[in-house]
């Protein structure tokens, strides 16, 4: 301690010089899974795993005894909704084997693939500690078949994409993240296509960003925005949100939507893990 | 060894909380960023240097478990130790006005700078808006906490001063 004190300067220096080399070094376009982050893993998860479940209990049990009434009318509402699905579910099965049929006869390669599951409600047990980013942690990682760029998504609709796993946990960046890579996203009704990018003044919101839509190109309120074939990692055909409002962009050239994602990202709590596709998998 | 151990499981503590229960005390979808008020107490107590480190290892944990890139945070904290380690010679521990003040200045200058650093230079230019979303917010509502956390880090740093004089030799 008295050395330090002596050459503060040099230490200060030092210290600096030591934190812009890790920076250079860091970033998550190389990525190894490292001992230290590895080990903190081992110590850190399973005591967030535990709070997170107490968290979770509180949460759940005073949700139940404030919505009572609110559960049971939902539970209604949605065993009807299972039933017209099933009948639905049967005509679509008999669709998309005919779609196979015709599609082998005209040696087409398949729009929308069968989306290969790799992990199912899997547990988001930690949220990024800062108020800029939404990045989250899961209890799954390497040892559990997790890799770098599976697509995470809820029952509902997209979620993310994993952008680092380690030996027990993985880190999720949710497409609302200012951080997050931009996703392609098509317009259902017209085919509009557009990028889905986070906002940090939206994400607080949950709300995202669809930008550079083409000035014609057809879009309105309540508008579902689904992923498009044309994106790398991400299989298309899933559900992004729904469009809140329409807008030109400040150099008039385009045009952005706010939209508000499928899946509530705020209480969040199990999310289903889903192999991404990659471009050369496409080709060949 | 005893002050590195109890560190250690305090900041482990601190971080494990404020990634899982602190989700539930959002005020207007901020948190309270208390990892930021253990650095400047224990900073104001114990002076530069040990300020400093404690800054240094804080956000280098924090850049391990959520960040993109390791060492942004860990540069922070350790320039925010530094520095509000400075006056530590000057003022009472037992008086609650600086730190609260430290804690005010510390975690709006953190929150400006990290946007300056991170959103800034990518070209997002609307200060106002991430200012009053984020950053002032969260100076206040992390400024409101600094009484208790400072509060705690006192009587940490007592109890280890009596556990390390009872082990000092005189000769």
């Amino acid at each position: 301690m008295s050395f330090l004190s002596k050459h503060k300067t040099a230490f200060f220096i030092i210290i600096t010089i030591i934190s812009l080399i890790l920076m250079m070094f860091s970033r998550t376009d190389y990525y190894k899974p490292t001992i230290i982050a590895n080990s903190l893993g081992y110590i850190v998860t399973p005591i967030q795993s535990f709070f997170t479940s107490i968290g979770d209990f509180a949460y759940d049990k005073i949700y139940l005894y404030n919505n009572v009434a609110l559960i049971e009318e939902e539970n209604f509402k949605l065993k009807e909704e299972n039933e017209e699905l099933k009948a639905q579910q049967k005509r679509l099965e008999l669709i998309e084997e005919e779609n196979i049929k015709l599609g082998e006869l005209l040696e087409l390669n398949q729009k929308y693939p069968k989306l290969e599951k790799v992990g199912a409600n899997v547990k988001i047990i930690a949220n990024d500690i800062s108020n800029w980013y939404d990045t989250f942690i899961i209890d799954k990682g390497l040892r559990h078949g997790m890799e770098k760029n599976m697509v995470v998504m809820a029952n509902e609709g997209l979620v993310g994409i994993i952008i680092e796993a380690y030996d027990n946990y993985s880190k999720v960046t949710p497409l609302i993240d200012d951080d997050a890579n931009a996703i392609t996203a098509v317009c259902v009704r017209t085919g509009t296509l557009g990028f889905i990018r986070g906002d940090a003044s939206l994400m607080l919101d949950g709300l995202c960003k669809m930008e550079h839509i083409a000035l014609d190109g057809e879009i309105t309120e309540g508008d579902e925005i689904i992923t498009s074939s044309l994106g790398n990692i991400y299989p298309a055909g899933i559900t992004i949100g729904y469009v809140q409002e329409v807008a030109l962009s400040s150099d008039n050239l385009t045009k952005y939507a706010i939209i508000k994602p499928a899946v509530d990202f705020e209480y969040l709590e199990l999310v289903a893990i889903v192999k991404g596709v990659s471009i050369d998998e496409i080709e060949s | 060894m005893y002050r590195i151990v109890s560190l250690f499981i305090i900041l482990i503590l601190n971080i494990v909380l404020q990634s899982t229960l602190f989700e539930y005390i959002e005020i207007l979808n901020i948190k309270p960023n208390t990892s930021i008020l253990i650095i400047i107490s224990y900073a104001m107590l114990r002076g530069d240097i040990e300020g400093s480190i404690l800054g240094f290892f804080s956000g280098l944990m924090q850049d391990i478990l959520f960040g993109r890139v390791i060492g942004l945070n860990a540069f922070l904290g350790f320039a925010l130790g530094f520095i509000c380690g400075k006056p530590f010679k000057d003022f009472y521990t037992e008086n609650y006005f600086i730190p609260i003040f430290m804690a005010f200045i510390g975690t709006f200058s953190y929150g400006f700078i990290f946007y300056l650093i991170n959103f800034l230079f990518r070209g997002k230019l609307e200060v106002v808006n991430y200012l009053s979303a984020i950053v002032i917010p969260e100076t206040v509502y992390t400024t409101v906490l600094m009484f208790f956390v400072y509060r705690f880090m006192y009587m940490v740093n007592e109890k280890l001063l009596k556990k390390e004089a009872s082990k000092r030799k005189l000769f």
